[in-house]
């Protein structure tokens, strides 16, 4: 990273999310710099993936402000987020199934380079130059990340780990400025989570991504990601480097006492 | 690949002129029967082909090309009246149409028209909802357009239809218009556009998580859809020199989704193929409904037809697919 500080290109301020009378999320903050690796870990329903919800638009925020490169985008609809720079994957994987696997990434280059219904109609050069460079971008991505040889599978048909990258591939493909990944290796055994590892370090320096990671595995989480943010029963509980977070009180007592509670309710 | 690209490809082009030696034919040497016969079956290809774009390829849930015709057939029947009878026929009509008596073509632009603004207000209404809001709304214009055009007497003659519109179409006006639109949506379905319709059909919140406008996309396959079918009801009115309030009703829309679920959502060739198929089965039970005094017999063998193919082959003929080999070639991708 270079010596100069690198920008704020995504930033929540007091975040919170509620369902009826259930808090998902509360009072969230978020700094994240260009090219930044976020990891955001914690126990299941700690509110990891109703953040991610919240910054990618999916759900609007019922407090709190976010601003994305200094403009404030609370509320804006999910397309528009998406096209500003943000792209994401999803915990349980949604792929266009029936899709072939080119056909998956190429979708995802619609927003930027498909043409018009007119110049469709017509077939107009500018139309078939653009069909042209979506399907060199989308083989492009799926090369990135190793998956150029199933270009014309149905993507319903790839293993699932496999299928988690298909939705990595789709997300890079659109060039984002931030990538939120949401537990890119549930489902992969130990040498693809190895390959992800990989992937994900490659994503940040190559490509200068700035990525915020959802992942239960901490080994590639304490090995790829520069700072981490811990989330328990929708707070915030820690935030810091990840021999910080390693040695943090309160993230030991978080992660051990819910397992002591849970011997506490056996003994009682 | 030296053909200019707004050109069909060889395939398409050997496929027009199959298409058009057929009608050559029977224009030359068939009964006048038979040549309308074949007309409407063109006018079923191009209406299930249309409900393909909004349903197959989009994943709506529209009912509403019946309504969408009739819209389509009266606003053209009026423009192209004749001027001698429109003065007891339509009373209450201003002077500036009273006085007018148009081509086809601009008559059907028109009337495709209006039943595409029809559409855009009713999709701007309820396409933002989900579910299926719009299968119930697309129904009730059925049943609200038939009212209107009961009511508006001045205009349509009501209940008792219009007849004399004048025989406008030929076989090889719909022929033009049944290619135009098979070749329309061929090219969305094989582009940026058919493929962002078909990724939110497939999952709309990753679509929509990938930069694409929901409900924009949505908005503009009903409408197009609308369209078309819009200018198919203009094209049929004249063709058959009639229409009436129920001409095009709740039966005909039930036909249309069956031709579509049958060939398989999403399949323009599916679609094709189940048109042809269904509209010379319910022409050609006619007589043997007659015979037999079993009314309603080819409604019957659609709806059983819809059964078996669910039962035996639920994604339809042909899936989402065309088969191979029709068209033109992919993008292998610029990498390999």
């Amino acid at each position: 990273m270079n010596a100069s500080e690198p920008r704020t290109i995504l930033e929540a301020r007091g975040l919170g999310r509620r369902f009826g009378g259930v808090v998902a999320l509360e009072d969230y903050a978020l700094t994240l710099r260009e090219g930044e690796l976020l990891g955001l870990i914690g126990p299941n329903g700690a509110g990891k993936t109703t953040a991610f919800n919240l910054l990618s638009g999916v759900l609007r925020p019922s407090t709190g402000r976010i601003r994305f490169a200094g403009r404030d985008v609370t509320g804006w609809p999910t397309h528009r987020i998406a096209r500003l720079g943000i792209a994401r994957t999803f915990q349980n994987v949604r792929l266009f199934g029936d899709l072939s696997v080119l056909d998956n990434v190429m979708a995802g280059l619609h927003a930027r380079w498909g043409a018009g219904l007119v110049a469709t109609a017509l077939a107009t050069p500018g139309q078939r130059r653009r069909e042209g460079e979506i399907a060199r971008r989308a083989q492009a991505a799926l090369d990135f990340v190793g998956l150029g040889a199933l270009a014309g599978r149905r993507a319903s048909d790839l293993a699932y780990g496999q299928q988690r990258l298909v939705e990595i591939a789709r997300a890079i493909a659109t060039e984002p400025v931030v990538l939120l990944l949401d537990e890119p290796a549930a489902g992969m055994n130990p040498s693809e989570t190895d390959a992800l590892a990989d992937l994900l370090r490659r994503l940040h320096g190559d490509l200068g991504v700035a990525l915020v990671v959802v992942e239960h595995d901490m080994r590639l989480v304490m090995g790829v990601c520069g700072r981490i943010q811990v989330l328990e029963g929708g707070r915030l509980l820690a935030e810091g480097r990840p021999e910080e977070i390693q040695r943090n009180p309160a993230v030991i007592a978080a992660y051990l006492g819910s397992r002591r509670g849970a011997e506490h309710a056996h003994a009682g | 690949m030296t053909a200019p690209p707004f050109l069909p490809g060889p395939k398409a082009a050997l496929a027009m002129l199959g298409a058009a030696a057929v009608v050559a034919f029977a224009d030359l040497y068939l009964s006048t029967y038979a040549v309308t016969l074949l007309s409407l079956v063109m006018l079923n290809v191009a209406l299930a082909v249309s409900l393909q774009l909004t349903n197959g390829l989009t994943g709506l849930f529209s009912l509403g090309h019946p309504a969408f015709m009739t819209v389509g057939g009266y606003v053209a029947a009026i423009l192209t009246y004749p001027v001698r009878r429109k003065g007891f026929m339509m009373p209450d009509l201003p002077d500036w149409l009273a006085t007018a008596q148009w081509d086809l073509l601009p008559a059907t632009l028109v009337g495709a028209a209006v039943a595409a603004l029809l559409a855009l207000v009713v999709g701007i209404a309820v396409l933002r909802l989900k579910g299926h809001y719009l299968a119930v709304a697309t129904l009730g214009l059925i049943v609200i357009v038939r009212v209107v055009i009961n009511n508006l007497d001045g205009y349509t003659r009501g209940g008792l239809g219009l007849s004399g519109v004048p025989r406008l179409t030929g076989p090889w006006e719909v022929l033009v218009f049944t290619l135009l639109t098979v070749g329309l949506v061929w090219r969305i379905k094989h582009a940026s556009l058919g493929r962002a319709m078909m990724a939110m059909r497939e999952n709309e919140l990753a679509a929509r998580c990938m930069g694409i406008d929901a409900f924009a996309l949505k908005l503009l396959a009903f409408v197009l859809g609308a369209f078309l079918a819009g200018a198919a009801g203009a094209l049929t009115v004249h063709l058959v020199s009639v229409i009436t309030p129920g001409a095009y009703g709740i039966p005909l829309a039930f036909s249309l989704v069956v031709m579509v679920v049958v060939g398989g959502s999403g399949s323009i060739t599916g679609a094709v193929l189940a048109a042809i198929a269904i509209s010379l089965l319910s022409e050609f039970a006619r007589p043997l409904e007659e015979g037999l005094e079993l009314y309603g017999l080819s409604q019957v063998l659609v709806a059983l037809g819809l059964i078996l193919v669910l039962r035996l082959r639920p994604t339809g003929l042909f899936g989402s697919r065309e088969p191979a080999g029709l068209g033109r070639p992919r993008f292998s991708g610029g990498t390999s």
